[in-house]
């Protein structure tokens, strides 16, 4: 029984802090933006005079719809996580409101851990909407089921689960919304920019001086730890298959644990750093 | 809250970092182990077709591709030869003559395993596998100090140069980058701005090298759209091109690049039949007349999976090269394996076949023909004769058979002009030509019944026109241009 009132606490939260976030502006006006730009991707088209190579069809517009609405679910679908994830707590602090809640019998790890999951609601419906629309769009173009669609947007989902979460850890230590939105983008810039961290490992090694080595190594300990959102670009190649591609399952399977390791990472983070908050 | 200490939260803390780092290690393995099997793939179609075309000897890929091959001798030798060639067909390993594939270099036999999609799983494992850790680090380094000539256009191994390079750049949106420059290159098209398309259109595939329809539409823009306004270069204007072996003006320059703008897209996307198929009939057949070559790329091309019209164009280059007995059993093959093609099982096949056979019967009779005149005695020259005039009875009987068919039509007029000159009628003959070639104006049989008349004047002493004199000097020089190397005596 103690076991289910540890679940409805955060339950309850989660589903307070989903409610919350749908009547965002913001986030309405990011989502509305971004199905209005999926919608519009099926028109690109028209910018094309040449579909054909003598009587040959070719696939350009099909390409320029799954293209366009890949970035389009990237670039929107980042941008709503970072901002939900960065406003879900320091927005109570401002308004005061979680002094109420943590006055009630719930701890502070059910409490982030209800605020989490909401989050992730929100996210999880504000793609599925673009992933549906993306969907009927590639069906109408393509006249099959995209099937390989789906997993796609699951990658997404795994990639922004990252990014949500230590956007959220950085929320948890903030007062406003300003500097985890921003910490958001950078950890999203930085994610997907680890590779260079190889890059300056190797170039430190072409002189032996202190300071090079000094770089160096600490490039590699960097590389090794943080997250590599670039691991996601399969998300991107499933969509347009090869014949001779290596089978992705394999990377599939990896891509999920890795989302989610992380993300326990981002969230023990955010709990360490709330616990320490006097609130 | 207060039941979790920092140190259970910091042990938690790296448990889970620790373990998000190893199975990033193991991600970023099999992402260099993608890389590195694309690059297989691109070094090993790039041996298996355009090697003679390459000339990479500033790059490393040579000796990367005998390494792999070196490591992966004895993974190789559990294949099973017989089944890969069954999968492949005959005609698939002539390159490699006789040699049974088990007994071949392992070089070789990758090169081999690159053209069959059944062992694609194989040299995956190979590619991933511990024994090629060596040269995956070679690769990388490769790719890192762009050394390797094909790992231009891997994504993975693009972002190990460093640098503000163009996978950098568009962090990560490379692909949707391409797409929108593609319209921004359709737009110049229809603008008329030719020249400014190339550049963009080359851009375009560096961005993404799997956007196959850049290549075909780029390559049909350069050969048949560019083009199609230049006059001819005249052919002591042409000049000789060490690359591409050949004598070229402009429009052959432009074909020229196309046919390697589809080489670069085969390299990056060796299962796609479109590019060989673009490439071996677009360019080889329809362009630069190049049969031979045609053929090699359309073959390539029904080995991958493809669309019926492909080996429809295979078999009508069969014919072109003159090779009557392959497009017959082609067409024949074609008809029994796609009954329910109503259009080319009643229509195109039977006549395709017909006029391969008459064809063929033609041959056979100018070999007749010719060995009779060549013939020392009576009795030889006797039975040759008679053997050309059954083969000769045996294609007239065809053709008179496909009734009002043009080319059928157009082959009986020369035969009558045929027997003609033969008799001695060559003034009859030229006219019935001169008539022929303007009532049937397809280009082989204009320029088949032009050469004729130019043989016929010359044979009955009449003076040519300036054009047959300018046909006959060209015919004389035969492929002789600029520059080109003298062929070296025996």
């Amino acid at each position: 029984m103690s076991g289910v009132n540890a679940f409805r606490g955060p339950w309850t939260i989660a589903v307070y802090t989903w409610r919350e976030g749908l009547r965002k502006k913001t986030l309405i006006g990011f989502l509305i933006l971004s199905l209005l730009v999926i919608f519009g991707s099926n028109f690109m088209g028209s910018f094309l005079n040449q579909s054909t190579v003598g009587s040959e069809e070719l696939d350009v517009n099909l390409k320029l719809v799954k293209d366009i609405c890949v970035s389009t679910i990237s670039i929107f679908g980042v941008l709503i996580t970072i901002f939900i994830s960065a406003a879900a707590v320091p927005n109570e602090t401002e308004n005061k409101v979680i002094y109420s809640i943590l006055s009630k019998p719930i701890s502070r790890l059910q409490y982030l851990l209800g605020k989490f999951i909401g989050i992730q609601f929100i996210v999880i419906i504000n793609l599925a909407l673009m992933g549906l629309l993306f969907f009927m769009a590639l069906w109408f173009q393509q006249g099959t089921l995209p099937t390989l669609l789906l997993w796609s947007i699951l990658l997404t989902y795994f990639e922004f689960l990252i990014v949500s979460a230590f956007t959220f850890a950085i929320s948890c230590a903030a007062t406003s919304s300003v500097l985890p939105t921003i910490g958001g983008f950078f950890i999203y810039l930085t994610g997907n920019l680890t590779e260079y961290l190889n890059d300056v490992k190797i170039r430190s090694g072409e002189s032996e001086e202190f300071l090079d080595v000094i770089i160096g190594q600490t490039a590699s300990v960097l590389s090794s730890i943080l997250p590599n959102l670039q691991n996601f670009s399969l998300k991107q190649d499933i969509l347009n298959l090869q014949l001779n591609d290596p089978p992705s399952d394999m990377q599939f399977t990896r891509l999920l644990i890795y989302g989610v390791t992380y993300a326990v990472s981002g969230f023990i983070i955010a709990v360490w750093v709330f616990r320490r908050r006097e609130l | 809250m207060k039941k979790m200490p920092n140190i259970t939260l910091g042990i938690l803390l790296v448990i889970t970092l620790a373990l998000g780092s190893f199975i990033g290690n193991n991600l970023q393995h099999l992402r260099e182990s993608e890389a590195f099997y694309r690059w297989l793939y691109s070094a090993g179609t790039n041996a298996r077709l355009f090697e003679s075309t390459s000339a990479s000897n500033q790059y490393d890929d040579a000796n990367l591709y005998k390494a792999f091959g070196a490591v992966a001798a004895d993974q190789l030798q559990n294949v099973d030869w017989d089944k890969v060639e069954g999968l492949a067909g005959p005609d698939a390993f002539a390159s490699f003559g006789t040699t049974p594939l088990a007994e071949l270099t392992p070089e070789q036999q990758v090169t081999i395993l690159t053209d069959i999609p059944e062992m694609d799983a194989l040299l995956w494992d190979i590619a991933r596998g511990p024994g090629q850790a060596e040269n995956r680090t070679s690769f990388l380094d490769g790719a890192r100090e762009s050394r390797l000539e094909f790992a231009k256009g891997i994504k993975y191994a693009d972002a190990q140069a460093g640098g503000v390079n163009v996978f950098n750049l568009f962090f990560g949106f490379r692909q949707v980058a391409a797409t929108l420059l593609w319209i921004k290159v359709d737009t110049l098209w229809h603008q008329g701005n030719d020249h400014a398309m190339n550049p963009l259109m080359k851009t375009c595939v560096v961005l993404d090298p799997q956007f196959v329809d850049a290549y075909l539409l780029g390559a049909w823009h350069l050969a048949f759209n560019v083009t199609a306004k230049m006059p001819a270069t005249p052919q002591p204007s042409l000049v000789w091109n060490e690359d591409w072996q050949a004598c070229v003006g402009e429009k052959e320059t432009l074909y020229y690049v196309a046919a390697d703008f589809l080489k670069d897209g085969i390299r990056n996307n060796p299962r796609n039949y479109k590019l060989y198929f673009d490439l071996g009939y677009g360019i080889y057949s329809l362009k630069l007349s190049d049969y031979p070559n045609a053929i090699r790329y359309l073959e390539e091309a029904v080995r991958k999976p493809h669309e019926r019209w492909v080996p429809r164009m295979l078999y009508n280059s069969y014919e072109a090269n003159d090779d009557y007995a392959k497009a017959i059993q082609g067409w024949e093959g074609y008809m029994a394996r796609f009954p329910e093609d109503a259009q080319s099982v009643i229509d195109t096949a039977p006549r395709s076949i017909k006029r391969n056979r008459a064809r063929h019967y033609t041959q056979l009779a100018d070999d007749a023909y010719n060995a009779a005149q060549a013939a020392t005695d009576p009795a030889t020259e006797q039975a040759k004769s008679e053997e050309a005039n059954t083969y000769l009875a045996q294609a007239t009987q065809i053709w008179e058979e496909m009734g009002d068919d043009p080319v059928a039509l157009a082959q009986l007029k020369k035969f009558e002009a045929q027997g003609m000159a033969r008799n001695g009628d060559y003034m009859l003959a030229i006219t019935k030509l001169d008539l022929a070639r303007w009532d049937y104006p397809a280009d082989a049989f204009f320029i088949e019944a032009s050469d004729l008349i130019i043989d016929y004047k010359i044979l009955a002493g009449m003076p040519l026109s300036i054009s047959e004199k300018k046909a006959q000097l060209r015919n004389a020089g035969g492929e002789g241009c600029r520059g080109k190397p003298e062929p070296e005596s025996a």
